[in-house]
């Protein structure tokens, strides 16, 4: 199981870092104001995000930040730092299953929690949430081949309950980065790819209280890597203080779905460091863990705090 | 049979009493004369450099918010510099968390340890280019390296260079356009020199030339960043925001390149500044800039 790879030492060089991005003009879409409306997913795709190189890219972490604009303090408008979810895939690959919160896949202090001055000055402020997702397996990046997908706002987190003018403008940076591998490297016929599904629990959750996240491919290992919780708010993103408590999920055993607990159990002793894995673990095709939904979100009323949760692992491709 | 036991760690502070002080605005430079010695029977092994400052007159900010960008440091073994002459010190300090990260509390962390023989000194000289937000105040600045006892001389000996690039700055609605110089980011040695890592910091400030920390405030995400080298090799081909280049949380990007001899890293800033999120804790007009530090290191015999 090749879930330690080498620590590569100081390169030559030939082996350039390198990033892809989204640019300067990132996709950004307008938040509405009512509640449980997911919006129109929004393209990521640029041709920023494909691998113009001759010769392969070998990525490591994928950076993702979220900005906030023209938020108007007057009106509290609901923001929506936590509701970023993404949909990406390597050229045929799919990255994720689905949408999957961004907010989930940094953990420990991978997740930087908001930035910007609620008080800040007369002109609307920017805020801003980083997170980096340091991939399981670097990921090679082949010639014309490239990132794509897209960005939503989650149906699970509603806004800010005073809000109302809607006009709060969320955008989504993404920056691959890694390094230009030396020329005449070929990509490899067979490469690890990785992957992460996730979910945004909430009180308004509108869907099924009870998610799986499952090997969903039908040949071949998942090698789960880690399995991250960390608390979110459509406010103000990711939430790293820790100011509110959800007692949620636990876990059951059901066919093939594997438990990790057997009751409802507290969200941070499950989580601890933000991961439950302290080791990584294969699924076989349609293995997975079921997490359960329930207990009280506190001490926030209403529905605009929840907790994010990804599954992360890799498959060879 | 015999235990093996660990290094014995090693805090060197710095001579004449571990201090030098400065007082507030433009001054310097204060030297740590003769620097940091390693009083040790032993040679150490050094693995970072920690610099702090607090006011000496106590009150409200004991430890002086908003000097740090004013520091410029300078660092020299023998007849070496291990700094590009002198650098912004946030600039090639990148901090392990945001919480241990105290406003003037900085630590140079070493790519490679230095091997210092004993009562061999790195040389320390602090320089006060700015103003300081918080006057008038004395300061006392404090200077130590941290390391671990080594006996004998490493095969393989490394002395640390640091670099940095400022930029000018920039008040809400101007252009953002500038870029580093040969002489900024680069290897001015004839051998190799390996660099682990880029930082980046952001740095708020007012009118009156008083400048801040970059952890709270969000007025970077209009700075968009372009990275290549001499060679037209572009590290960042596509200009892309400067958070999204530097980790969120330790302000750097870990690259292991290694420069070839008088080779240099081209920094390219553009953007149209927005400081609105910039809070003024003295009033004046927001304005802010960005530096970009490498940190690195290069064999010796």
């Amino acid at each position: 199981m090749a879930l330690n790879y080498p620590v590569r030492e100081p390169s030559t060089r030939d082996s350039t870092p390198y990033l892809l991005t989204t640019g300067t003009t990132p996709p950004s879409i307008t938040a509405p104001s009512a509640t449980g409306i997911p919006g129109a997913p929004v393209s990521l795709t640029t041709r920023d995000l494909i691998n113009s190189l001759r010769t392969p890219i070998e990525v490591t972490e994928l950076h993702f930040v979220v900005t906030e604009t023209n938020v108007l303090l007057a009106n509290n408008v609901g923001w929506w730092m936590g509701g970023i979810e993404v949909n990406l895939a390597l050229g045929i690959h799919q990255l994720t299953q689905g949408f999957c919160p961004v907010g989930a896949l940094g953990v420990r202090r991978e997740a930087l929690a908001l930035e910007g001055n609620l008080s800040g000055g007369a002109a609307p402020p920017i805020y801003s949430n980083t997170i980096r997702w340091i991939l399981p397996q670097p990921l090679i990046v082949g010639p014309n081949e490239g990132f794509s997908g897209s960005m939503r706002l989650s149906p699970n987190l509603t806004p800010f309950p005073t809000g109302g003018t809607g006009n709060t403008v969320v955008t989504l940076s993404m920056v691959a980065r890694g390094r230009r591998l030396p020329a005449g490297t070929p990509v490899p016929a067979s490469r690890a790819v990785p992957f992460a599904s996730g979910w945004i629990f909430s009180a308004a959750s509108a869907n099924a209280p009870d998610v799986s996240f499952q090997n969903v491919f039908p040949d071949r290992i998942l090698h789960v890597t880690s399995l991250n919780a960390v608390p979110v708010s459509a406010n103000i993103g990711v939430d790293l203080s820790g100011t509110f408590s959800i007692n949620a999920p636990g876990g059951i055993a059901n066919g093939v779905i594997r438990a990790l607990a057997g009751a409802l159990v507290h969200v941070g002793d499950i989580f601890s460091n933000r991961n439950a894995l302290e080791e990584a673990h294969d699924l076989n095709p349609g293995e997975g863990y079921k997490i359960l939904h329930g207990g009280t979100y506190s001490p926030v009323a209403g529905t605009n705090v929840g907790i994010s949760v990804a599954m992360i692992g890799w498959r060879e491709e | 049979m015999t235990p093996v036991l660990s290094p014995q760690p090693v805090v060197l502070p710095a001579a004449a009493g571990g201090s030098v002080s400065m007082t507030s605005g433009v001054g310097g430079p204060a030297a740590f004369q003769p620097g940091i010695r390693n009083t040790e029977a032993v040679g150490v092994l050094i693995d970072k450099i920690v610099l702090s400052s607090r006011n000496s007159a106590g009150g409200a900010n004991p430890e002086g918010p908003g000097f740090q960008l004013a520091w410029l440091v300078e660092l020299r073994w023998q007849n070496e510099l291990l700094t590009n002459s002198f650098v912004p010190l946030p600039a090639v300090c990148w901090p392990m968390n945001r919480e241990s990260e105290y406003f003037s509390r900085w630590a140079i962390r070493l790519s490679k340890p230095m091997w210092l023989e004993p009562n061999d000194y790195i040389s320390v000289t602090v320089r006060n280019d700015l103003a300081v937000e918080y006057s008038p105040a004395a300061y006392v600045i404090t200077a130590a390296a941290i390391g671990r006892q080594c006996a004998t001389p490493p095969a393989d000996r490394w002395l640390p260079f640091l670099s940095a690039y400022l930029g000018p700055s920039y008040g809400t609605g101007a252009t953002i356009s500038d870029q580093s110089g040969p002489a900024d980011l680069g290897n001015p040695y004839d051998t190799p020199l390996f660099i682990e890592r880029l930082v980046g910091r952001f740095f708020a400030g007012d009118s009156g030339g008083a400048w801040w920390d970059d952890d709270p405030e969000p007025a970077w995400v209009p700075y968009n960043v372009r990275i290549s080298d001499h060679r037209d090799n572009f590290w960042v081909p596509t200009p892309t925001q400067f958070g999204a280049v530097f980790g969120p949380t330790d302000r750097s990007w870990i690259v292991n390149h290694t420069l070839e001899p008088k080779g240099f890293l081209r920094v390219e800033f553009e953007g149209t500044a927005n400081n609105a999120g910039i809070t003024l804790p003295q009033g004046g007009t927001r304005v802010s800039r960005v530096a970009v530090g490498s940190i690195g290191y290069r064999r010796i015999a």
